[in-house]
C-alpha cells in the first residue's frame, strides 16, 4: 500500500470521519491541540533553559510526558481528519521533518545535554510553530 | 502598515510569533499553577525538588514577562490590520474580556498566592491556581475560535 492510499484509509476510519464530518469536530480537536501546546510547551522548553543556574530538569518530567502525550494525541487526531490533504502539504512535511529532528536531538542528548543540544531544541520547536501555521498556506 | 501586515506572508509570520509568545506566557504560568496544586513537586530527582514555590515562580517570571511582551506586540499588530474583522468577532471580544480578567487576577490574587506559598499550599492558593488555569486556557481557546467565528462583511 502506498502512502497516499494509507492516508485515504486513515481519513476514512470511524474516528477521522466523526471529526471531519461534524460541525464542531475539527474546531474542537484543533483547539485542544493548540491548548495542549500553550499549556505544556514551556514544560518542554524548561530543561533547555538554565533558570537561575539551577537545573530544573527532572522536576517536571511527568508534566512534560503527559503534556507531550496530549499534544501528540490531539495532533494525530487533527491529522487523521484530513490525512491525504496533510500529506500533500509541503509545510506539513517540513513540520514532520522538524519533529523527527527534535526526537533525534532528544535521543542524542539523553546522557549528556550540551548547550548546543539545548539551542538546537529551542530553534527546532520555534520552527515547528512556523511550519504549523504554514500548513494553511502551502 | 495595516495593509503590509495583511499581506499574505506577513500575517502568518506575526501569528506564529504570537503563538510562540503565547506558549511561553501561558506555559510558564501553567507550570507555576501546577506547582501550587502540588503537581511537579517531588517528582524525579531534580535540584528543584524541594524548592519553594515562590523561588520557582521568580525563576520562571522573566519568561512570563518575555511571553507577555511578545503577545502584547504581535496581538495589537494583528488587531490593527483589520479592525472591522476583530470588532465584529464574538470570540475576539470574549478573548479581550478574559484577558482583562486574567491580567487583573495575575497581578493580585495569583501574585499573593505565589508569595504566600512555601513548599506546600493552602486551599485558597489552590483555588487561585485552578482559576488561573481556567481563565488562561479560555483565552487560548477563544483566540483559536476567532477563525471559527468570522463574520465576513462584504
Amino acid at each position: 500500500m502506498s502512502i497516499p492510499e494509507l492516508c485515504e484509509r486513515i481519513q476514512n476510519t470511524w474516528v477521522s470521519r466523526t471529526i471531519s464530518e461534524s460541525t464542531w469536530g475539527y474546531p474542537i480537536v484543533g483547539a485542544l491541540h493548540v491548548l495542549a501546546i500553550a499549556l505544556f510547551g514551556m514544560a518542554v522548553l524548561i530543561p533547555h533553559i538554565r533558570l537561575h543556574d539551577s537545573d530544573l530538569d527532572t522536576d517536571g518530567r511527568w508534566i512534560r510526558r503527559i503534556g507531550m502525550s496530549l499534544v501528540l494525541i490531539s495532533g494525530v487526531l487533527v491529522f487523521s481528519s484530513g490525512a491525504a490533504r496533510y500529506y500533500e502539504s509541503t509545510s506539513f512535511r517540513i513540520k514532520m521533518g522538524l519533529l523527527a529532528l527534535i526526537a533525534l536531538n532528544a535521543v542524542s542528548s539523553r546522557r549528556h545535554r550540551s548547550r548546543f543540544n539545548s539551542a538546537v531544541a529551542m530553534v527546532l520547536w520555534g520552527a515547528m510553530i512556523f511550519a504549523s501555521r504554514g500548513i494553511a498556506f502551502f | 502598515m495595516a495593509e503590509f501586515i495583511k499581506q499574505s506572508w506577513v500575517f502568518p509570520v506575526v501569528q506564529s510569533v504570537h503563538l510562540i509568545g503565547l506558549t511561553v506566557l501561558v506555559g510558564s504560568i501553567c507550570l507555576v499553577d501546577l506547582r501550587l496544586l502540588g503537581v511537579g513537586r517531588g517528582v524525579g530527582r531534580g535540584v528543584g525538588r524541594c524548592q519553594h514555590i515562590a523561588d520557582f515562580a521568580s525563576a520562571v517570571a522573566p519568561w512570563t514577562k518575555r511571553g507577555l511582551l511578545m503577545v502584547l506586540i504581535t496581538g495589537p499588530l494583528m488587531f490593527g490590520s483589520d479592525l472591522t474583522r476583530y470588532l465584529n468577532n464574538p470570540a475576539f471580544l470574549l478573548k479581550m474580556g478574559l484577558l482583562a480578567v486574567a491580567l487583573a487576577g495575575q497581578f493580585t490574587l495569583h501574585r499573593r498566592a505565589v508569595r504566600d506559598a512555601g513548599t506546600s499550599t493552602a486551599l485558597t492558593q489552590k483555588i487561585a491556581a485552578v482559576l488561573s488555569l481556567i481563565v488562561w486556557s479560555s483565552i487560548v481557546l477563544a483566540g483559536r475560535a476567532i477563525a471559527d467565528f468570522d463574520i465576513r462583511i462584504v
